[in-house]
């Protein structure tokens, strides 16, 4: 929006504004510099052999070439239905908790509603209390939803953060006319959520999806323990396993030798794997973007 | 809201492709069992370099030698596995008939178990089934013998519920206990190899300043481990970091607070603040550090084990030879710290199994050396024989095994990972350092020269290691320990980095009283009772 | 919520019966409301409010075979074993100094998508920002990692630096020394977490109307000015929010980073809360009274943290802006 309006007005920019621009893209260009050396560092890693990562050569560039680390990551059967339980997983469970976060937060947002104060206390009330993992597992254990797919998508509950977010979103940046005009247009509570609130909360929705994506596709502790077959795991999983391969516990001294091959099979996948597992998530931002990009077309056209 | 539209359908066709993909992959799993044969769950802590547990040789050498079919429930890493045992215990959940590898298990955690009774007493079954196992045992030296059984025993009850995993293996006693030094260092400075702390100094000195390495650069680090200040430390008193608990005449004490700590903690300041030693740099840092850059040695001093300290492909290993223990000015001192054997626990039934017999057999089955070789050196023929001209190893004794390959620690489904219950002997570990090249024939002189020294060294008359606690104390010790090990490490970087000084009473007296306060004297008393119960 | 607070207030007081109708009527009249809300929320009162009563361990001593509502209990037993531990002083410290120093950086990433937002060449940007979430997605083993690697002294960047500009032998090592622990703890975080967070302000600022720019344009306001008069209040309401959440949490600092940054040397400043429960056995589960006792000890904090950020947004905003 800022573009279109930029754009418009490009013939008279003062030179306090154009000192302005070239400031910020300078601190921007200089921090996405900053951040990009890590980013080159593990991709260049995942293409350079495994002694020369040990070994501290790899600096910025891939040294001593090899796609040994990708053939491995590839060959390792585990990794090819972790990708396919990742997917099954981060769909459905999004899918299922944005649906709670967007009931809940609606409702909530509605200052007439009256039963109001009580929902939210049991709602922020549970941020600071659980359980902990002994009666939680005793409880899904006990409805059978261990070890199970269909289980594990069911199983989860919605994040307060994000529903609170949501609901301040309906809250300050729908205005409150829409909601009265609609009422005495006969439009009802559902119909108002889906038709006309839910629409105009695009942006935010967007990212809490995008929240909520990278979550359940980072999501390792849930499934650890409520997944025991390994055929079950998710991506995150075994890229964990890999991982912990490499730094595998000292107190196996007296295997020294084992535990040094181990370590170097690990040195050799680690950055494969998180090349793998990472760029899937990367190509979302794109469509994010665009996402963001209709929020201001939809912010002029209501102004 | 057409877009909004397009995005529900796509959402929901990508849901129905992924359903179908989930339920195609929840098929094709674990393939199903028929036949009236015998079965046996074994529970594991999952490895990484396995890629198959069930199409996997050594698992087939089992079902045959077994006649039975196994199963697996497998775990997360040995550390988590922990926590999802004890969940499973809550929960009420069906267990495995026999846990295995489960190495982060502690002794008063298994008595646990054992007395609520999710794992059984094998007293018995070891009596009537455990043939290898017993006979591995009485191969120990008695204090050994001691030591196993008395580890896992329940001093109470007198119950076993756990099998260990035990290394008799006699270098590995001595990796990582030692302090290395370059020796061709010394040659070109014409310095002779440091026997007390001033002399050290001497030398440290001269490392830094003079540039031993003759490339004219100042690129050298005197003195470098993770864990080296243990070392030095001992040169002052002698101070076993697993077991900071000494016996001199009967009398218990703890050298974490007494006047010899004190001074060994100044004299490392003064090393520490001359830049002539590093501490603590990360693992993977200090691998390409004490390797140099492949040809010229960067580092003087530094202690830990060469097999998996250094790369392999460095060349400098060669200029290192191992130092002797360093005296104190007075002469005292001087000590060298012994690693206790690895001793685990890796071997459990429970109360699910139906078969215990046979969950004996299968657990007695992983003393044999057949297995045992199995699983280190991978399958009989293709990876390693038999020979009947045996081949001399490092210390001069025999092995019968011949390795042909051993590149099969990277992924394979030839063995299970992780610790199963064993005792490693000499016989089957030391197959390796027999036919080295290269590097390994100088991480065998290393180890062997560490050994003779580790040998021949003095050692405090009477340690603690081996006494024997209760229950009760046992828990105390777990809890107080818990707490001043904490304590010991944040005072060490508070006196080193120079925000408590320990020449200064106030700091000094102020770490004594707050190690008091976790509960020293009361954990010495309790050393002291045990001690004078026996 | 006030209408609510009108409604009850003199029902409650004059005739209970008209009260009961009243809710009655707003009942009918929230049915969908109703519906909506019990829809959504029963998966959560399940799935957290079912395990609620474990809270207990906290004052029993935990064992297995017991149970939870069977163990014995023992009081404030492990709250008093927490704070009486002669570690607690200083892990506790240590704790609210990152906690606070952490806080002090919370503006940075509003800062930064004000920035973003005031970008001129679009392609820039959002390739900018797609690369500024990246890091995020670096598993914490693998990033401290990279980060021991970077400041080697030895063989890192941050040496060969030092040598560059004439420096001889090594630098000191900033991730060992107590007094930069800190520092390295906070600004990694920054530099690996602000691009991510970034992402809500922006979508914030997505719906700021653009008549606002163009009214202040006219008005001959520059463009920082701009930002200050028209982005800022218009995001307002989510940082507020945001604060107060941060507020709910800030005594909880996770263990896992801290846990792989430590070292004996910087100990007495990293040890915290979090780091030490877990060395004290947290897969144990005869450990488990103790963590629940010293989680609930945080919960006590962060509540107290949380309300008076909320009582002071409320108050400050006129009921407009609070979580609760």
């Amino acid at each position: 929006m800022n573009a279109i309006a930029m754009k418009r007005r490009s013939g008279r920019v003062s030179s306090s504004d154009r000192r302005f621009d070239i400031i910020i893209t300078a601190i921007v260009t200089i921090y996405v510099l900053t951040i990009l050396y890590p980013l080159i560092y593990v991709l260049s890693s995942s293409f350079s052999s495994g002694t020369a990562v040990t070994e501290g050569k790899v600096l910025l560039w891939p040294v001593d070439f090899s796609l040994e680390g990708y053939k491995m990551v590839f060959n390792y059967k585990a990794v090819w239905t972790g990708y396919a339980n990742t997917l099954f997983y981060t769909v459905g469970r999004t899918i299922i908790l944005e649906a709670q976060i967007i009931l809940v937060a609606y409702v909530l947002s509605r200052k007439t509603f009256q039963g109001r104060k009580f929902f939210t206390w049991i709602c922020v009330f549970s941020m600071w209390f659980s359980g902990g993992l002994i009666p939680s597992y005793i409880l899904i254990s006990g409805l059978g939803l261990n070890n199970s797919r269909w289980g594990y998508l069911i199983m989860g509950s919605m994040n307060v953060t994000y529903m609170i977010i949501m609901r301040t979103y309906f809250q300050t940046a729908i205005p409150g006319e829409l909601l009265e005009s609609a009422k005495i247009d006969g439009v009802t509570d559902v119909q108002y959520l889906f038709k006309i609130a839910l629409p105009l909360a695009k942006p935010v929705l967007s990212v809490i999806t995008l929240y909520l994506i990278v979550a359940e596709w980072n999501n390792y502790m849930g499934p650890m323990i409520y997944l025991r077959p390994t055929e079950l795991h998710p991506l995150q999983l075994i890229l964990r396993r890999i991982l912990e391969a490499s730094q595998m516990d000292m107190t196996m001294v007296s295997d020294a030798e084992m535990a040094n091959q181990a370590a170097q099979m690990g040195d050799v996948l680690k950055y494969g794997v998180i090349v793998v597992s990472t760029v899937p998530m990367l190509c979302l931002f794109p469509f994010v973007q665009k996402f963001f990009n209709k929020g201001l077309m939809m912010g002029a056209l209501k102004g | 809201m057409k877009r909004n539209k397009k995005m529900t359908r796509a959402m929901g066709i990508l849901l129905a492709v992924v359903m179908t993909l989930g339920l195609l992959s929840g098929c094709g799993g674990n393939g199903s069992s028929s036949g009236g044969g015998k079965k046996l769950t074994i529970g594991i802590p999952q490895s990484a370099v396995v890629t198959d547990y069930y199409n996997n040789s050594f698992t087939k050498y089992i079902e045959e030698k077994l006649g039975a079919e196994i199963e697996f429930v497998l775990f997360s890493n040995a550390n988590e596995a922990m926590n999802q045992l004890s969940l499973m215990c809550a929960a009420g959940d069906e267990l495995p008939d026999v846990l295995v590898g489960f190495s982060n298990m502690s002794g008063s955690l298994m008595y646990e178990y054992g007395e609520d009774g999710f794992f059984i007493d094998m007293k018995d079954l070891i009596d009537q089934y455990g043939t290898e196992f017993k006979a591995h045992m009485e191969a120990l030296s008695q204090d050994e013998y001691d030591r196993v059984m008395d580890f896992i025993t329940k001093p109470d009850t007198g119950a076993i519920y756990g099998l260990p995993t035990y290394s008799a293996v006699t270098i590995s006693d001595y990796m990582q206990s030692q302090m290395m030094i370059n020796t061709q260092w010394l040659n070109t400075l014409g310095l002779d190899a440091p026997t007390n702390i001033d002399e050290l100094y001497d030398v440290l000195v001269a490392f830094r300043d003079e540039d031993p390495n003759n490339n004219g650069k100042a690129d050298e680090l005197p003195m470098l481990s993770p864990a080296i200040y243990y070392y030095v430390l001992n040169a002052f008193v002698y101070y076993d970091s697993a077991n900071p608990y000494n016996i001199t005449d009967g009398k218990v004490w703890a050298p974490t607070v007494s006047p010899e700590y004190r001074q060994a903690l100044s004299y490392l300041c003064k090393l520490y603040n001359e830049g002539l030693m590093k501490f603590d740099i990360p693992a993977n840092d200090a691998k390409s550090t004490i390797s140099g850059n492949g040809t010229t040695a960067r580092v003087g001093i530094w202690c830990g084990n060469p097999q998996t300290d250094m790369n392999h492909s460095a060349q400098v290993l060669d200029q290192y030879d191992v130092l002797e223990p360093l005296a104190d000015k007075t002469g005292k001192g001087g000590y060298l710290v012994e690693r206790p054997r690895d001793l685990l626990l890796t071997g459990h039934i429970t109360k699910d199994c139906e078969d215990t017999a046979l969950a004996m057999r299968f657990l007695d089955c992983c003393y044999e050396d057949g297995a045992v070789t199995r699983r280190r050196h991978g399958e009989e023929g293709t990876n390693w024989v038999w020979v009947d001209a045996a081949e001399p190893n490092i210390f001069g004794g025999m092995s019968h095994i011949k390795v042909l390959n051993s590149d099969l620690f990277g992924s394979n489904n030839v063995t299970w990972g992780s610790l199963l219950p064993n005792v490693y002997t000499d016989e089957n570990y030391l197959t390796i350092a027999s036919t080295a090249p290269g590097i390994d024939k100088e991480i065998a002189r290393i180890l062997y020269a560490q050994t003779e020294l580790a040998q021949s060294w003095r050692k405090p008359a009477e340690t603690v290691v081996n006494l024997k606690l209760t229950i009760d104390e046992r828990a105390e010790r777990e809890n107080i320990n818990g707490k001043i090990s904490t304590t010991t490490s944040q005072y060490f970087g508070m006196f080193l980095s120079g925000q408590l000084d320990p020449a200064k009473d106030a700091d000094w007296n102020k770490y004594v009283s707050d190690m008091e306060a976790c509960g020293l004297s009361k954990l010495v008393d309790i050393y002291q009772a045990a001690y004078d119960r026996q | 919520m006030t209408a609510a607070k009108r409604n009850k207030t003199p029902s409650n007081a004059l005739i209970p019966q008209k009260g009961f109708a009243r809710f009655k009527k707003n009942f009918l009249r929230d049915r969908q409301l109703y519906l909506l809300i019990i829809i959504g929320i029963a998966p959560f009162i399940l799935f957290h409010y079912g395990p609620m009563y474990g809270v207990q361990i906290a004052f029993r001593n935990y064992r297995i075979a017991d149970g939870i509502t069977g163990s014995e209990w023992v009081g404030w037993k492990w709250f008093e074993e927490f704070l009486t531990d002669p570690n607690f002083k200083r892990i506790f410290l240590n704790t609210l100094i990152i906690s606070l120093y952490s806080l002090v950086t919370f503006p940075l990433p509003i800062i930064m998508a004000l920035f973003f937002n005031a970008m001129r060449k679009q392609r820039y940007k959002g390739v900018a920002q797609t690369i500024s979430y990246m890091p995020h997605f670096i598993s914490m083993t693998v990033f401290v990692g990279i980060l021991n690697l970077i400041l080697s002294p030895t063989s890192g960047i941050y040496g060969n630096l030092f040598r560059l500009f004439g420096g001889n032998g090594y630098p000191a090592d900033f991730r060992t020394l107590a007094g930069s622990f800190r520092h390295l703890y906070i600004w990694s975080g920054v530099w690996q977490g602000m691009g991510w967070q970034t992402i809500l302000y922006t979508s914030a600022l997505s719906s700021v109307s653009s008549e606002l720019h163009e009214a202040a344009c006219l008005d001959g306001a520059s463009r920082f000015k701009r930002i200050i008069h028209v982005d800022l209040p218009a995001i307002m309401p989510t940082i507020a929010i945001m604060l107060i959440l941060r507020m709910g949490g800030l005594i909880s600092v996770g263990f896992e980073k801290a846990y792989l940054m430590q070292s004996p040397l910087n100990l007495s400043t990293s040890e915290l809360i979090s780091t030490y429960v877990y060395k004290r056995g947290l897969s144990d589960f005869r450990r488990f009274s103790y963590g629940t006792a010293v989680s609930l000890f945080n919960t006590a904090i962060n509540i107290t943290l949380m309300l008076i950020t909320n009582y002071t947004s409320k108050k400050v905003t006129e009921n407009e802006i609070s979580v609760i």
